[in-house]
């Protein structure tokens, strides 16, 4: 086990390609969906480390997906960040309800991101 | 296109095409196939690598027929930043033909062929890597955008708030100092020193480890008037080749900054500090410095504006307390006291804020209905009929109602309201008792006995503080809030009040 995986899942093109950059760079494996009910199949196969999430997305919505995939944490847990463009009173309820599960304003820093996930998985260089 | 895509793309050309494909990278290391792998004759090898030097030496088409045989060709591979190998094709074997006549030399038919199939190849592989470098650019931008944005929307919602403070500063400067990865922001205003804010990045790195006081200088050092008035920023992009901004420090930096300014002035500036001298400010930096520095310019205009509200609500209160007190002789300095005396309790009490504030105009104008009642009733000598008494009563719903229209002083007016209830209920307008009374108006209740009795009235001449205080006393728990006497009663005994406030006594 030496790199992390990420899920990124964003209906919007331009989201996930800079947060797949901005991870790529430090040498995560990066997946991505572009609604719930992908990533969902993607999570179930390939247990990523961390998963993003916006959402408001077609198909299937982030609360959707984290309510879904929360069961599969107690075999093995990881990092849920929530994105969204606003926060509403009832977010903070369901986010906090789950576990290892955060919550983020967009527009969100890139920057801001990848210093959860390192505070989540450690430094790349302990991940070996 | 990757290098491993190349490889695939050569793996599968291989067998379908005479010729063996090579690749090399510039230091003269073969890529492809892997250098472990054998690929026979050594001499032929030999031969390939020489090439392979040629190509970029000449950084343009080669070919060679090594041993009168094997025809060997190569192409520079290239992006836009330099060279980064070459794409050989070779002969590995001549075949029978080749066997047969081997005393003749071969002639090789496809020379122009061969060049032009490598050339659109390398140009082929040259695009396709650019244009993957390109996306990965835009992506480093987007990425950087990201971050402006974010920063932009932390700070525009920090700015909503109306007033301009040190901590909204403070977070803005930190704000900036993180995203934008300076060693040092700053803001700094010409007639607000007391808000200028710098905040500068701990380094562990000794050389790079600069004492507050260069940046002052720095500060102090930042011309007034650009030098070209239309500039709405001054940078110094290298401090070693600018006279005025290199004995500053032994270390190079660099400087931004921008002016804060509005219609009605310029204000100070807002800044950046790098010792980074591999990167430079970029664009996005500056613009979002200079929408930062205009949103800091307007609240900066708003919280003039409201200041200068501020202080034409206070004026015409002051104006209001002169009205009273021409009316009512006897009251002259008694609204002023009594409302020295109620922020006194009130602190003391632990108030703060807007309820503190609250206090000070419920106290400051607690009288005001007064400007109702009838001269001849406030200004009698001697006691009053029980008609009269009645008439002076409705002074504070009188005065409730006078300044209900005044928005910012609707948190006041139950102070005012309710100064004369009593603690037993006993008072007026409304017969509150105990804490159902307003905090504000017990407080004022105090204030306003205590220097009622002390000074002089129409109807009894000044009694002494001290008689004034152990009457004040003795009402406690009837007329008055027992808990706020109590605090009235330390704040006398701290002060030494009694003994020391001159200016009291007129």
């Amino acid at each position: 086990m030496t790199t992390k995986t990420a899920l990124i899942v964003d209906d919007e093109a331009h989201i996930r390609r800079v947060l797949e950059v901005k991870l790529k760079k430090e040498g995560m494996q990066v997946m991505m969906a572009s609604n719930g009910q992908e990533a969902l199949s993607l999570i179930q196969e390939n247990r990523p480390d961390v998963v993003i999430t916006d959402i408001n997305m077609p198909i299937m919505d982030g609360k959707t997906l984290c309510i879904q995939t929360n069961p599969l944490k107690k075999e093995k847990t990881f990092l849920t960040i929530v994105v969204t463009a606003r926060i509403e009173p009832q977010d903070n309820v369901w986010v906090n309800a789950l576990q290892d599960t955060l919550l983020m304003e967009k527009p969100f820093s890139p920057m801001e991101i990848l210093q959860k996930i390192k505070s989540y998985c450690g430094e790349p260089t302990e991940w070996n | 296109m990757e290098l491993k895509e190349l490889q695939n793309f050569l793996m599968h050309l291989t067998p379908i095409s005479h010729l063996q494909y090579q690749v090399w990278d510039p230091d003269g290391n073969r890529l492809y196939p892997d250098s472990e792998q054998d690929i026979g004759d050594p001499a032929l090898s030999q031969a390939i690598q020489s090439l392979t030097t040629k190509v970029l030496e000449k950084n343009s088409y080669q070919q060679d027929l090594f041993a009168g045989r094997h025809f060997i060709c190569g192409y520079p591979l290239a992006n836009g930043k330099g060279p980064l190998g070459s794409l050989i094709a070779y002969e590995a074997e001549t075949g029978a033909q080749g066997a047969n006549a081997s005393a003749a030399p071969r002639v090789w038919q496809h020379t122009t062929d061969m060049e032009n199939f490598l050339a659109s190849l390398a140009k082929l592989l040259q695009e396709s890597w650019e244009a993957r470098e390109e996306v990965n650019d835009l992506a480093q931008e987007l990425d950087q955008s990201f971050e402006d944005l974010f920063l932009y929307g932390k700070i525009a919602s920090q700015i909503k708030t109306l007033k301009f403070s040190d901590a909204m500063l403070q977070s803005l400067i930190s704000s900036l100092l993180i995203n934008l990865r300076a060693d040092a922001a700053f803001a700094s205003f010409y007639d607000k020193p007391e808000f200028n804010t710098l905040v500068a990045q701990q380094h562990l790195n000794t050389r790079l480890r600069t004492d507050m006081s260069f940046y002052q200088q720095l500060i102090d050092a930042i011309p007034a008037e650009v030098i070209d008035a239309g500039d709405k920023y001054f940078v110094v992009n290298r401090s070693g080749s600018n006279p005025t901004y290199q004995p500053l420090s032994p270390t190079e930096y660099r400087f931004l900054t921008v002016r804060i300014e509005h219609e009605e002035g310029f204000y100070g500036w807002l800044g950046l500090v790098s010792f980074n001298m591999n990167e430079i400010f970029r664009q996005g930096e500056l613009q979002l410095l200079v929408s930062l520095a205009e949103q800091l310019s307007v609240v900066i205009a708003n919280t003039n504006l409201y200041q200068d509200l501020e202080l034409f609500i206070i004026n015409m209160v002051k104006s209001l307390v002169f009205a009273i007190e021409a009316k009512d002789v006897y009251t002259r300095g008694h609204s002023e006291r009594v409302s020295r005396l109620s922020m006194q309790m009130g602190r003391q009490l632990g108030l703060q804020g807007d309820e503190l504030e609250s206090l000070r105009w419920a106290s400051i104008l607690h009288d005001i209905g007064k400007i109702g009642i009838p001269e001849t009733i406030l200004n009698k000598p001697g006691r009053l009929t029980d008609e009269e008494f009645e008439v002076i009563k409705v002074h504070p719903a009188k005065g409730f109602e006078i300044l209900k229209p005044v928005e910012q002083l609707a948190s006041s007016l139950p102070g005012i309201l309710h100064h004369h209830e009593r603690f037993d209920g006993k008072g007026y307008p409304n017969g509150l008792a105990g804490e159902q009374i307003p905090l504000a108006a017990r407080i004022i209740a105090v204030a306003d006995t205590f220097d009622a009795i002390s000074s002089t009235r129409s109807y009894r001449s000044a009694k002494s503080y001290y008689k004034a205080l152990s009457i004040v006393k003795e009402v406690a728990g009837s007329q008055l809030d027992p808990k706020i006497v109590t605090a009235f009663n330390q704040i006398i005994d701290e002060a030494g009040y009694l003994v020391g406030e001159v200016s009291y006594a007129n």
